[in-house]
């Protein structure tokens, strides 16, 4: 058995609890280890790591479209049922928020250059935005040409005040553009975003009074802040 | 895309179509109401996503197990890519799990890739390979020692 062969069975344990082969009080042991003892945790999520790279061989398989309905409706985006294209639509959304996802957790990259025709139909903008802490970074996703904003509760808007957006393009002043509404999935906001929206333009979020900044420009606290992307 | 290598692993692990949709989309809700959002510092966003379906598939099967294996379903399920050239494009580091690998006793080896790709037990992969639970725990245990002192380059 490991324990009599290896100074070290926590790692061995870590990468059993990492793999699923624990059961009963074994794994139940196991799992309070890993919510209260850091190292331990930290050599669970060390083999999770290694074993990650296996999941290059992982077949995949399509999520038939009762899967992407699943998926909007949980973000709280409903598909156009009476849209001839609404399943190509619920296709791009499925995408949209696929990348969306991938992007608020992957390094940012410099943005290119390009502008937005906001004419066209089934756009998106998306954003990772970096909170205040500087690491943690929260997805916001604006529905194109409706103007809709969407991200997870991730900002603390303090009782009486509210949480504004900015939209900076360059070197511009920012420019007021919404006021963050939550709701039962998130927050939200109806946006008056510019016909062209040049990419890498920023979004902000900044804490306000009640019913938005009374001089135009943020007066409070930036809370999070981050560059939009066409996806 | 993301959404068919995460609905592949729900698929292969809880063997069931409607389990691994409610998994893709418990996963999806899970980073959509992350308050904390994403330490980027953890890992990449890919491996990250898919560690987080194959756990959440885990634990739908040790809730509901397995259901019965329907041929249909069997027939459908994609086979896992037994080819290595397919990894030739991955970086350095998985050519470095891929050769500690190489250095593990067959048995061991292909109990640990089982455990990996299947999400099963200790008892099931005992069961699968006829060997009494103590053999397989020893097989698996040596096996994940020899990867740990390969990849720490000892």
């Amino acid at each position: 058995m490991a324990d009599s062969i290896d100074p070290d069975p926590d790692t061995v344990t870590a990468a059993e609890l990492a793999l699923g082969l624990l059961e009963g009080q074994a794994l139940r042991d196991a799992e309070m280890r890993r919510r209260g003892d850091i190292l331990f945790s930290e050599k669970v999520a060390r083999w999770e790591r290694h074993f990650a790279l296996w999941f290059e061989r992982w077949p995949e398989a399509i999520p038939p479209e009762s899967a992407r309905e699943a998926l909007m409706r949980t973000i709280g985006i409903k598909p156009a049922n009476d849209n001839p294209r609404s399943w190509k639509v619920a296709t791009f959304l499925g995408t949209a928020v696929a990348a969306a996802l991938v992007m608020f957790l992957a390094v940012r990259q410099a943005p290119s250059p390009v502008e937005i025709p906001a004419a066209e139909p089934s756009r998106f903008l998306a954003a990772a935005l970096t909170a205040e802490d500087g690491v943690t970074r929260v997805p916001v996703l604006i529905e194109l040409p409706g103007k809709r904003l969407r991200m997870p509760p991730a900002i603390d808007v303090p009782a009486g005040r509210s949480a504004q957006l900015w939209l900076i393009a360059g070197d511009d002043r920012p420019a007021p553009i919404g006021i963050l509404q939550t709701s039962d999935r998130g927050l939200s906001a109806q946006l008056s975003l510019p016909n062209r929206v040049a990419e890498g333009a920023v979004l902000a979020i900044s804490i306000e009074p009640m019913g938005g900044s009374p001089t135009g420009r943020p007066t409070g606290p930036v809370v999070a802040s981050g560059a939009l992307t066409s996806i | 895309m993301t959404s068919p290598k995460l609905f592949g692993i729900g698929v292969r692990i809880c063997g069931d179509y409607q389990a691994a949709e409610d998994t893709l989309n418990d996963v999806y809700l899970t980073i959509w109401q992350r308050k904390k959002g994403f330490d980027p510092a953890r890992g990449r966003a890919l491996s990250w996503l898919c560690t987080m379906a194959r756990n959440r598939s885990i634990d739908w099967v040790r809730r509901y197990g397995r259901p019965t294996e329907s041929d249909a379903l069997l027939a459908s399920m994609p086979t896992l890519d037994p080819d290595p050239e397919s990894l030739a494009l991955l970086a350095d580091e998985s050519d470095q799990l891929h050769l500690c690998l190489e250095k593990l006793k067959p048995q061991q080896r292909a109990a640990i890739e089982t455990a990996f790709f299947e999400g099963v037990t200790y008892s099931n992969l005992a069961d699968r390979e006829r060997v009494p639970l103590g053999t397989m725990k020893t097989w698996v245990r040596r096996g994940l020692l020899s990867l740990r002192d390969c990849l720490d380059g000892r």
